[in-house]
C-alpha cells in the first residue's frame, strides 16, 4: 500500500484523539500503520497535536498573570495617544468647523487649532468646504478635512514628537475602527482617506503602535 | 509495558463504526425499555455506556493529568447518575430522545470535565507538589486532607507528577511551535486570523482564564470567532491578535513581514476597493467562510508543524511513547466501574 497523506494522517488522528470510531475505509488505513514507520510516527505526532489543543489539556498550562501584567504595562508604553479629536458629523458646511474638536487638549502631546490662514480667509471657497488644524507649534504637523469630497488629509512631522512611526485610526460608534494609510517621506508621514462613513467619529493619533 | 507499534494500531482497530452502531442499538433499545417502565435493562445499558465512552473518560483525565481511579469512578459515577435522572425526565414527559446513545456522550464528557475542573483547582492552590494531607490550611479552615476530601487530583504520587511536568513541557512545545507556524506561514491574513480568532484564541482563554467561549466539545467556533471580532477591520484585528498572542501564549510570536505587506494591499470588496487593513473583517466573510477558513488554516499549520517536529528525532520519540501510552489508556477495559 502507498504512504497515507497528511489529510489522511489528520483524519484518523483527529478521530483516534476524539475518541471516536473508524469506518471500514479508516480501518484500512490504519493497516497500513502497522508497518509503515513513517507513516506511524506521523500519526503519532498529529496525535498528541489534537490532544496538546484539546481543551482537557488545559489544566496543564499555566499562565504566568504577572507576566501578563508586564507585558501589558510594555505595551501601553509603546502605544502612546498623541491626540484625540472629536469629528461630529452635522452635515452643515458652517457647523463643520465648530464641530471638529480635541479632547483634553491641555494633556495632549500634539495640540491642533484652527490654522491662521484659514481663519482669516474664512473656510469657505468656491465650492468646497475646508477646515485646517493646525498643531500650535508645528505648522508641518496639520489635519485637513474637505467636507465636500468627504476627504481627510494628515501631516504629521515626526521631527517633534522622536518616534519612527505615528498612526491615525477613526474609532466610530459600535466598534468601527479604520486606520488612515500614511506614508513615511523623511520625517513627514501623510496620508489620506475617502469616502468616510457619514457618522460621527473620534479620530485617534498614537505613536509606535506597530513596534513588534 | 509499552506496546509494539502493530500492538498499539490493532487496539485502535477495535474501535469500529459497524462494532458501535450494534452496541448503540442496544443502548438505545435498553433506554426505551427503560423510560417503559422495566428498570431490569438499565444495569445492561449502563454497562453498554461504560464501554463506549469509558475510553474518552480516561483519556481526558490523563490529557489533563489527573487519571487516577478515584477520579474515573467520580465521573463515571456522575454520569451513570445523570443517565438515570435523564430516564425519570423522559418518563415524567413520556418523551423519548432519539439517538439516546449518542446523546450520552455529552453526558460522559461534561461530566468528566468537571471532575477535571474540580483537580485542576486543587491543583492550583497546592501546585504539583502536594503537601501532606495532614498539614493545616487557615483558608480552608482545616488541613490539606479536608480541602481535597472529595476529589480529585493526584494526590502526591511522584511519579504522576513528574509525568505531568513531562506533559506539560510536550503541549507547551506543541502549541507554541503551532502558533508559530500560524504566524509565520505565507497565508492570506483573513485565514489566518480565521484561525486565530475561532480556533487558537478561545483554546487560549480557556486555558489562561477559564474563560469558556465556545462550547467545550468544540475545537473551533466561526459563530464566536464573528462575535469577537465585531465591526472591527482587519487592520485592528492584526495589531489585537498579535498583541493578544504575545501576552498569553509567547513573546516571541509576531505576524510575519508578508502579513503586514498584505495588509497594504488593495482588495476588492462588497463596497468596491480598499486597503486590506480597512476592510471590515465580518463584513466581507461570514460564518460558513470562516468555517472554511479555519479548517483550511489548520490543515496546513498541522502539516508544517508535522514537517518540522519530524526533524527533532529526539522529540519524535517521546512524542511516539506519549501517543502509545494515551490510547492505551483508553483502550483499558476496565475503568471507574468497581467501586
Amino acid at each position: 500500500m502507498m504512504h497515507l497523506n497528511d489529510d489522511q494522517l489528520l483524519n484518523l488522528a483527529e478521530i483516534a484523539t476524539a475518541e471516536e470510531e473508524f469506518d471500514d475505509e479508516q480501518i484500512q488505513q490504519l493497516e497500513h500503520l502497522k508497518t509503515c514507520r513513517e507513516c506511524y510516527e506521523s500519526f503519532c505526532l498529529l496525535s498528541a497535536m489534537s490532544d496538546a489543543m484539546s481543551v482537557s489539556a488545559s489544566p496543564l498550562f499555566v499562565p504566568n498573570s504577572e507576566k501578563i501584567m508586564l507585558q501589558e504595562s510594555a505595551m501601553k508604553i509603546k502605544r502612546k495617544v498623541l491626540a484625540t479629536l472629536n469629528f461630529v458629523r452635522k452635515g452643515s458646511v458652517e457647523a463643520v468647523n465648530d464641530a471638529i474638536c480635541q479632547i483634553n487638549q491641555a494633556g495632549a502631546f500634539l495640540k491642533f487649532g484652527p490654522s491662521l490662514a484659514m481663519a482669516t480667509r474664512g473656510v469657505k471657497t468656491n465650492s468646497e468646504a475646508t477646515v485646517r488644524l493646525e498643531e500650535f507649534e508645528d505648522e508641518k504637523t496639520y489635519i485637513v478635512f474637505k467636507q465636500d469630497r468627504n476627504e481627510l488629509v494628515i501631516q504629521i512631522n515626526l521631527h517633534k514628537i522622536e518616534t519612527e512611526t505615528v498612526h491615525v485610526y477613526l474609532d466610530f460608534e459600535g466598534g468601527t475602527v479604520i486606520e488612515v494609510p500614511l506614508e513615511k517621506n523623511g520625517k513627514l508621514m501623510r496620508g489620506s482617506i475617502a469616502n468616510i462613513p457619514e457618522n460621527s467619529f473620534q479620530m485617534r493619533i498614537e505613536s509606535g503602535s506597530l513596534e513588534k | 509495558m509499552s506496546y509494539s507499534q502493530k500492538e498499539h494500531i490493532e487496539m485502535l482497530q477495535q474501535r469500529k463504526k459497524s462494532d458501535v452502531q450494534r452496541a448503540a442499538e442496544v443502548i438505545n433499545s435498553a433506554y426505551s425499555s427503560c423510560v417503559d417502565g422495566s428498570e431490569s435493562a438499565f444495569p445492561k445499558m449502563i454497562e453498554e455506556l461504560d464501554k463506549m465512552y469509558g475510553g474518552m473518560v480516561r483519556r481526558h483525565l490523563s490529557i489533563a493529568g489527573c487519571n487516577n481511579d478515584e477520579n474515573q469512578h467520580t465521573a463515571m459515577q456522575e454520569a451513570r447518575i445523570a443517565v438515570w435522572e435523564l430516564i425519570k425526565k423522559s418518563r415524567d414527559e413520556n418523551m423519548k430522545i432519539s439517538s439516546f446513545a449518542s446523546y450520552c456522550k455529552g453526558i460522559y464528557y461534561h461530566k468528566v470535565g468537571d471532575v477535571i475542573r474540580v483537580a485542576s483547582t486543587v491543583r492550583s492552590r497546592f501546585g504539583e507538589n502536594m503537601p501532606s494531607i495532614d498539614e493545616t490550611v487557615p483558608s480552608e479552615n482545616g488541613t490539606v486532607g479536608d480541602f481535597i476530601a472529595h476529589p480529585i487530583d493526584n494526590g502526591n504520587q511522584p511519579d504522576v507528577t513528574i509525568a505531568n511536568v513531562e506533559k506539560r513541557k510536550l503541549y507547551d512545545g506543541i502549541f507554541k511551535l503551532y502558533c508559530q507556524i500560524l504566524t509565520e506561514l505565507d497565508s492570506e491574513p483573513p485565514r489566518k486570523l480565521a484561525l486565530y480568532y475561532a480556533r487558537i484564541l478561545p483554546h487560549v482563554l480557556y486555558v489562561s482564564f477559564n474563560v469558556e467561549a465556545i462550547p467545550d466539545n468544540k475545537v473551533a467556533s466561526p459563530k464566536w470567532a464573528i462575535k469577537r471580532m465585531g465591526n472591527k477591520t482587519i487592520g485592528m484585528l492584526g495589531i489585537e491578535s498579535e498583541k493578544e498572542m504575545q501576552q498569553y501564549i509567547s513573546s516571541q510570536l509576531i505576524w510575519c513581514d508578508g502579513f503586514w505587506k498584505r495588509l497594504d494591499e488593495m482588495v476588492n470588496t462588497s463596497v468596491g476597493q480598499d486597503f486590506m487593513k480597512n476592510v471590515i473583517f465580518t463584513n466581507e466573510y461570514d460564518e460558513k467562510q470562516i468555517g472554511h477558513m479555519t479548517d483550511y488554516m489548520h490543515k496546513i499549520v498541522a502539516k508544517e508543524w508535522l514537517q518540522q517536529v519530524k526533524k527533532d528525532s529526539k522529540t519524535l520519540e517521546d512524542i511516539v511513547e506519549y501517543c502509545k501510552e494515551m490510547d492505551k489508556i483508553s483502550g483499558m477495559v476496565k475503568g471507574g466501574e468497581s467501586r
